[in-house]
């Protein structure tokens, strides 16, 4: 009744927020998240620039239940940027492990694809009582390395979720989100004519569909510069660059962008910047 | 809305001064360091907090002692863009939340966090940086970090203790501790009882002045539970890695 309530009658926020507490948790989750098991994002690689893609893949288990021994294993999973798997292969994790991925040794040189990896649940913690009486769900928030020239390495984490492995399933999956969105979202990251040779707008599409996405600049108050419209097939990272010339149009002030038509709620675009001495840096917005 | 700085030194505020007025659908850097020189107090200040306020709840420049406001807002996200620059003037940037009632009541909460952001060469420095902040004026707790650093097969390379001072942060130079590895990627736990503190780890490169900055998210990101049951994990995990 109170989920009834909660969904269908408009309410006040405070009454809605009072409402949402007293629905347990997984009331309120949608079916395929009402067992236990693992979510796991979609990650992108890259091989050009003479940058290799590093998944330095923790055992995120053993900090969680440090009292048990969280040995298990893992799978990894790699795609071209057609959604060709380009390799595959399991991986074993000690307790307090890590496995480190180095992407560049299972795909061709001055390429772009993405790359998903899952490690399942350890026996040790999966037979702890609350994991299946309270339909725990555990997600991996993995952070990768994206290694320039083989000296200077810059460090980005998961932003979004794409799969959802049940109980202690090693290989199959299912899609996280059910339905596609068409989110916009605005970077809060400023642009301004700087030290960058060109900015690296990057985004995956984790539905699977191909999406189009449109990428609109502005000037500080909503002044729209300029607008670009680019397609991600289905599974796929695109990359879009904002070169020197494109910053130029700034002059002194600053903008931002944002980006349209992406299919999951936390989709969000990253961003690698190119420096003139060959320096990157990266953030997720 | 207003833009706001918090200067501290040595866990003390020093000044807070509104430095701007943003317009709306603006986004902009300021730099902290042009900020703190005009002020001619760089020598003084170790730690600084950029607040954002909208202009209904603060008419004027004057900054008032306390501003109430009817309900929580209900932002998605409290984030902000932080970037650094190295002598080569590159830039490497992150944005991350810093919660609203972040260390609000004395020795409550705990902190845990753990992340792969190591890369051990010649020719990195790697710093895991831990922020002690609190949204509480009156709050005056120093945290005691126990961090480990691991291999690949989950051995304890080292652990070490370090103390973080109440509005202010402590950056942890990895490399100082000269780890008998040949693993060119670690990993780390750190742990404190009582306080929550906000954890990046910067990476700054010597031979091309890259600039890698990173946030990592804290264990309740990792377990989808009910608020009680991740709370309690965490404890457990805090009360052995502390």
């Amino acid at each position: 009744m109170l989920k009834f309530i909660y969904i269908k009658i408009p309410l006040p926020t405070s009454l809605r927020y009072w409402i949402s507490r007293k629905i347990p948790d997984h009331l309120k989750r949608e079916k395929h998240l009402k067992k236990f098991g693992v979510i796991n994002d979609l990650y992108f690689w890259r091989t050009d620039n003479e940058i290799e893609t590093i998944a330095p893949i923790q055992n995120f288990y053993s900090p969680l239940f440090p009292k048990v021994n969280t040995k298990t294993k893992g799978h990894v999973w790699i795609w071209d940027n057609q959604g060709k798997l380009l390799d595959d292969h399991d991986f074993l994790l000690s307790h307090m492990g890590c496995y480190e991925l180095n992407i560049n040794k299972f795909t061709p040189k001055d390429s772009i694809g993405t790359f998903m990896w899952h490690i399942s649940i350890p026996d040790s913690v999966a037979n702890i009582p609350e994991v299946e009486n309270e339909k725990i769900y555990f997600t991996d928030r993995g952070y990768i390395c994206f290694l320039k020239n083989g000296v200077q390495p810059i460090f980005m984490h998961g932003i979004d979720r794409f799969s959802t492995f049940q109980k202690q399933s090693l290989t199959d999956f299912d899609l996280f989100y059910k339905r596609d969105n068409n989110k916009t979202w605005i970077a809060e990251f400023p642009l301004n004519k700087s030290s960058e040779i060109k900015i690296d707008i990057i985004l995956i599409n984790r539905s699977m569909k191909s999406r189009n996405f449109t990428l609109d600049v502005f000037k500080n108050g909503n002044i729209k510069l300029f607008s670009k419209d680019f397609m991600a097939p289905s599974k796929a990272v695109v990359i879009f660059t904002l070169t020197e010339n494109d910053l130029s149009i700034l002059e002194n002030d600053s903008g931002y962008f944002s980006i349209s038509g992406i299919p999951t709620p936390w989709g969000r675009p990253a961003i690698m910047r190119h420096f003139k001495n060959g320096a990157i840096s990266a953030m997720h917005c | 809305m207003h833009v706001i700085l918090s200067i501290y030194g040595n866990s003390k505020l020093i000044l807070r001064k509104v430095i701007d007025t943003l317009k709306p659908n603006s986004h902009k850097f300021y730099s902290i360091d042009e900020e703190l020189e005009k002020l001619n107090i760089s020598d003084l200040a170790d730690f600084c907090v950029l607040h954002r306020v909208p202009v209904n709840l603060m008419l004027s420049n004057e900054i008032p002692e306390l501003v109430e406001v009817e309900e929580s807002p209900d932002f998605d996200m409290y984030r902000m863009v932080v970037q650094y620059t190295s002598a080569e003037l590159n830039k490497g940037s992150v944005i991350y939340e810093t919660p609203p009632n972040l260390n609000q009541n004395k020795n409550r909460g705990n902190f845990l966090s753990f992340s792969n952001k190591i890369c051990l060469t010649d020719n990195v420095k790697n710093n895991l940086v831990f922020i002690n902040y609190s949204t509480n004026r009156d709050f005056n707790s120093t945290a005691n970090v126990k961090l480990a650093i691991y291999n690949s097969h989950g051995l304890t390379l080292t652990t070490e203790s370090f103390k973080v001072k109440p509005f202010s942060f402590t950056a942890f130079n990895v490399n100082a501790l000269k780890l008998k590895t040949k693993e060119q990627f670690l990993t780390f736990t750190a742990a404190a009882d009582g306080l929550s503190l906000i954890p990046l780890s910067v990476s700054l490169c010597n031979s091309n002045g890259g600039v890698s900055i990173e946030h990592s998210h804290p264990p309740q990101a990792y377990i989808m539970a009910p608020w009680l049951v991740t709370a309690n994990i965490k404890k457990a995990a805090v009360k052995i890695l502390s």
